[in-house]
């Protein structure tokens, strides 16, 4: 039993340390947004300022439209997050569900082709079709972009869950008389809510994170989303890293609050559908 | 597969968002979105002059409306603007640099031709030059000012050390070997963005084969990787061996190089006269708030050209999307612009408050009142004794050929190359471009 | 009795939103990119055909060859180095029973960042100067390190970046796996004797090479695109030391004026990818079939 305890405790030493590695950078971040300049960082890197400087939290906030850049993100990629399951689940649903099996089965294939088209290859091209709608530098131009490119994933995962579902369900179903539509939003979609869960994290994610279009499809300061914006603070703003850390802070408290509040469901969706499906 | 058909069910999904956004939008105002590079504190003058500008606009044509949109210069250059002229999302008002950049997208007719409005204007004969913006004749770009390259110092530094001037290249060398062993780093330099360190490296190479060498090469007249190029080469490559930069300065942002003269980590650094008001403002320079000189590239000895010219011109400015001229307001939004923003005053406005060098023929009247701090004065007379200007090479050859050159001088800054290796694979990529334009 | 779910009109309703924005984003463009890739063309005027010269050009550039060998890096480092730090530390967080919680979450929070974010959160660290590791090594007596402006350890610098980022997410993966093992399995291997360390080789590993083959596929197609936190930390420098295909295609398409070299390093994207994932599935995915529990 001695030895059994021993071992536990090995492994929360181990744990903890890499807990400590993977979380000191977010401390590094806090404490330098605190301290009054580069100088101040360097001579007392590890430890809290002796006075807290937060002129640098009211600087970086003027300066950087954070506020702004940060909403722009959230609604794009919830909205495009959102959009991308709606239209992805009907599809699945059509291909696994409805009796047109040899038709359906090409439509998967042809859309399993997507998955081995990296995103960024295509920024050039679809920028080219773009430029001929009257969408370039609105938010459409991401919206749709970015709706469209998690497609493949979604569908391939939700196909895959659905297929998973029963039979015997949907049979029940169309004996008592429901229609397409009907089985499609009482039977299947409840039961495929894990794997939606899944796929609306990753695609949240992804969409969250993009930067590539977002920075050449937009043109207008008050349009960026976070990762655009939060780049152009640092290109001007890149010697003075005092007031860069504030701006970093700014861009992760909201993000670790959401995760503080969601955590448990975000890490259980994120699990539940991609791993029996 | 045509476009055209693809386009259709695209346009369907949008034609309700699309249509509600332009309704009602269409008659009323127009907003125009103006592209500039003037960010962060260093340029707060220069953004201050242009919101005025934009003030004025608003005054004299009404149911105008601005968007401002900052972007970093260099990014704006290489990605943002090439990307939107190519897919003509260009803004109305945007900074521009002259040379290839305005010959690019004035051959392809995405630039504004300003030729008639300056004239309407009465400024056709205002500007010191226009070269850089005109093609084939025409004025597609108005220089904000002029610039210069030379090196600033620290001016106490050189008082307590009793370090002269250098006159020669030689010179400058041991004064180099001489604050390196003092312990301080001779040259502050920060070029994670290449052109920082081809400032020096382009005067240098003007130095030892002549300025006129860089005018030759999209012709295919001269060549990168002859021996006067590749000894300016060897000499950079030398000096970066000996430590005359800081170690690492090829991950530093351009803002940093100026803080390492401001720190007194650094005693010289070569940049333009743009990096001048710097040294004026206390809250940026701190204690070297007015200590710092300024001197040009000394000549070389056995040197071919000119040995006094300078890196300067009239490059960098406002240019104005050609669609403009489709909107009769759009088009006299332009108009009121150029007329608020090119003339003496705001070229006065911004050697006081800037140090920006004028673009303009102001009255010399004028510029003798003008308020301007000792170090203006030193960049203004060294440019007054100045054999002969030369552009940035940028301005003279092609991007290929600038993206060459930028990914070898940081090859020969990090050792992974030499100065021979490196200039004849820019001279390959050169006769690449110049085979293309044919 | 399939009559309802036999509706060709509701099947079409069903179908129709994807298919046209999946042809529209994902052939069209490919389609396009195809054409393209053939042509010399400045992106503003029109695009003349010249056959393979776009790509004899890409294959004689030790440049485009610099940016396919940083893209392997990224995968080699995934496979070799991520994925046993994943499976290491998942197989320690299931055999704790206190923490757990705790610990996954805390792991998860880097991969809730944006990639923007991280790469300029990491850029500090990697400063010369005041940053956390040089402070760290000249503490310790040792030189400090030019993290992102040294060629050699530049690349090394945004690997560790990314890996930073993604580990946790992949460790919330694997350890579902692992969780979702029944414990009969597990308690059967105990009364037979094994040890800790031989039920993880022998039992677990095994049963989780499923997810493990899913993380290594989402690797992959990660390290294919990884492009933002190259252009976030060293925008491909220094000398385009840490180019990626997907930067060299904006640096030589974008910022040179060459959209149709540039779409012709789309194709070449593709068609590197096309090749890995069929090498993947070949050599690897066939040997590990699902094992069924």
């Amino acid at each position: 039993m001695m030895i059994r305890s021993m071992k536990k405790s090995v492994s929360h030493i181990i744990l903890l340390v890499y807990l400590i590695a993977i979380l000191y950078p977010f401390l590094f971040v806090l404490f330098s947004s605190f301290k009054t300049d580069n100088q101040a960082i360097a001579s007392n890197p590890f430890g809290l300022p002796s006075s807290f400087h937060f002129e640098n939290y009211k600087e970086a906030w003027v300066n950087a439209k954070i506020n702004v850049y940060f909403f722009n993100s959230l609604y794009i990629a919830t909205l495009c997050s959102i959009a991308t399951i709606i239209i992805s689940s009907l599809a699945a649903f059509a291909i696994t569900r409805m009796r047109y099996l040899k038709i359906s089965k090409g439509m998967f294939q042809f859309i399993l082709i997507g998955m081995l088209i990296p995103g960024n290859a295509l920024l050039l091209p679809i920028y080219i079709l773009l430029k001929d709608t009257s969408i370039l530098g609105t938010h459409l131009a991401l919206i749709i972009p970015y709706t469209a490119g998690a497609i493949p994933f979604t569908v391939i995962i939700l196909s895959a869950f659905m297929r998973s579902i029963p039979g015997e369900l949907e049979e029940a179903s169309v004996m008592d008389g429901l229609s397409a539509k009907g089985i499609f939003t009482k039977i299947i979609l409840p039961i495929t809510v894990p794997a939606l869960v899944t796929v609306f994290i990753v695609n949240f994610i992804g969409n969250w994170n993009e930067f590539l279009m977002a920075n050449f499809f937009i043109s207008t300061d008050e349009l960026r989303t976070l990762p655009v914006g939060m780049v152009g603070f640092r290109d001007i703003y890149n010697t003075n890293y005092a007031q860069m850390s504030a701006g970093i802070v700014y861009s992760i408290v909201p993000v670790m609050i959401i995760y503080g509040v969601l955590q448990k469901q975000i890490i259980e969706g994120l699990t539940a559908g991609s791993v029996k499906g | 597969m045509k476009k055209s058909h693809l386009l259709i069910p695209l346009s369907t999904i949008l034609a309700a968002t699309t249509v509600i956004g332009s309704v009602g939008a269409a008659e009323k105002s127009v907003t125009l979105v103006v592209r500039h590079t003037q960010l962060g504190e260093a340029k707060q003058q220069r953004l201050n002059i242009l919101n005025d500008v934009l003030k004025g606009v608003t005054k004299e044509v009404s149911g105008v409306t601005f968007k401002l949109d900052g972007v970093d210069s260099d990014v704006n250059r290489k990605e943002k603007l090439r990307s939107e002229m190519a897919t003509d999302s260009a803004p109305a008002i945007f900074d521009l640099f002259g040379g290839a950049d305005t010959q690019l997208y004035a051959s392809e007719g995405k630039l504004l031709d300003l030729t008639p409005i300056i004239k309407e204007l009465g400024l056709q004969n205002k500007f010191i030059s226009l070269g850089e913006f005109t093609v084939d004749g025409k004025v597609y770009g108005l220089p904000i000012g002029g610039f210069q390259e030379g090196y600033f110092y620290n001016k106490q530094y050189f008082t307590q050390n009793k370090l002269q001037v250098p006159k020669t290249l030689d010179e400058l060398e041991k004064l180099a070997e001489t604050i390196k062993k003092k312990g301080k780093t001779p040259f502050a330099q920060a070029s994670k963005q290449a052109w920082v360190a081809l400032m020096t490296a382009n005067t240098l190479w003007s130095r030892y084969a002549g300025p006129e060498i860089t005018y030759g090469f999209a012709t295919g007249k001269t060549k990168w990787n002859s021996p006067e190029m590749v000894a300016a080469f060897t000499k950079y490559s030398d000096w970066v061996k000996k430590g005359y930069f800081k170690k690492g300065e090829l991950g530093l942002e351009y803002a940093e190089q100026r803080n390492q003269l401001i720190r007194g980590e650094a005693i010289m650094m070569y940049d333009g006269s743009w990096a001048s008001s710097v040294f004026a403002d206390v809250k940026q320079a701190g204690k070297m708030t007015n200590q710092v000189g300024y001197f040009p590239m000394p000549k070389a000895t056995n040197g071919k050209g000119s040995q006094t010219a300078v890196n300067g011109g009239f490059s960098n400015g406002y240019g104005f999307s050609a669609k403009v001229k489709d909107n009769a307001k759009q088009l006299a939004a332009v108009k009121s612009f150029i007329k608020n923003m090119y003339n003496d005053t705001m070229q006065i406005r911004g050697l006081e408050a800037d140090g920006v060098l004028p673009s303009m023929k102001v009255d010399s009247g004028k510029i003798a009142k003008a308020k301007v701090s000792d170090l203006v004065k030193e960049i203004i007379a060294v440019g007054n004794k100045a054999n002969g200007a030369f552009p940035a090479f940028d301005a003279l050859v092609q991007p290929d050929v600038n993206t060459a050159i930028s990914e070898g001088i940081q090859k020969l800054i990090g050792g992974k190359t030499t100065a021979k290796k490196m200039l004849d694979d820019v001279q390959d990529v050169q006769e690449e471009a110049n085979e293309d334009a044919e | 009795m399939n009559k309802a779910l036999r509706k060709p009109m509701t099947y079409i309703f069903f179908m129709l939103p994807i298919l046209i924005l999946y042809i529209l984003f994902f052939i069209y463009p490919m389609v396009d990119a195809f054409a393209k890739g053939f042509t010399k063309w400045n992106g503003i005027g029109t695009a003349e055909f010249n056959g393979m010269k776009n790509f004899e050009k890409a294959f004689s550039d030790d440049k485009f060859w610099n940016s396919v060998k940083n893209n392997s890096y990224f995968i080699l480092f995934s496979v070799f180095v991520q994925v046993p730090i994943i499976v290491f530390f998942s197989l320690l967080i299931s055999n704790v029973k206190k923490l757990k919680g705790l610990y996954k979450t805390a792991v998860f929070v880097p991969s809730v960042m944006s990639t923007a974010v991280v790469g300029i959160l990491w850029s500090f660290i990697y400063e010369p100067d005041i940053g956390l590791f040089n402070i760290l090594l000249t503490k310790m007596g040792f030189d400090p390190v030019m993290w992102l402006s040294e060629p050699k350890w530049a690349m090394i610098s945004i690997l560790i970046t990314n890996a930073w980022q993604w580990t946790g997410f992949y460790i919330v993966m694997v350890l579902a796996a692992i969780l979702s093992i029944p414990k009969e399995i597990d308690e059967a291997a105990v009364i037979d004797g094994a040890n800790g360390f031989q039920r993880g080789i022998r039992i677990t590993m095994p049963l989780i090479m499923p997810i493990i083959s899913v993380v290594i596929m989402l690797s992959i197609a990660g390290a294919m695109k990884a492009a933002d936190i190259v252009i976030v930390m060293t925008k491909g420098g220094p000398g385009g030391a840490t180019d990626v295909m997907a930067t060299y295609m904006i640096k030589y398409g974008i910022t040179n004026v060459k959209y149709g070299y540039g779409n012709a390093i789309a194709v070449l994207i593709f068609v590197f990818t096309l090749i890995i994932t069929v090498l993947y599935q070949l050599l690897i995915a066939r040997r590990s079939e699902r094992v069924e529990y």
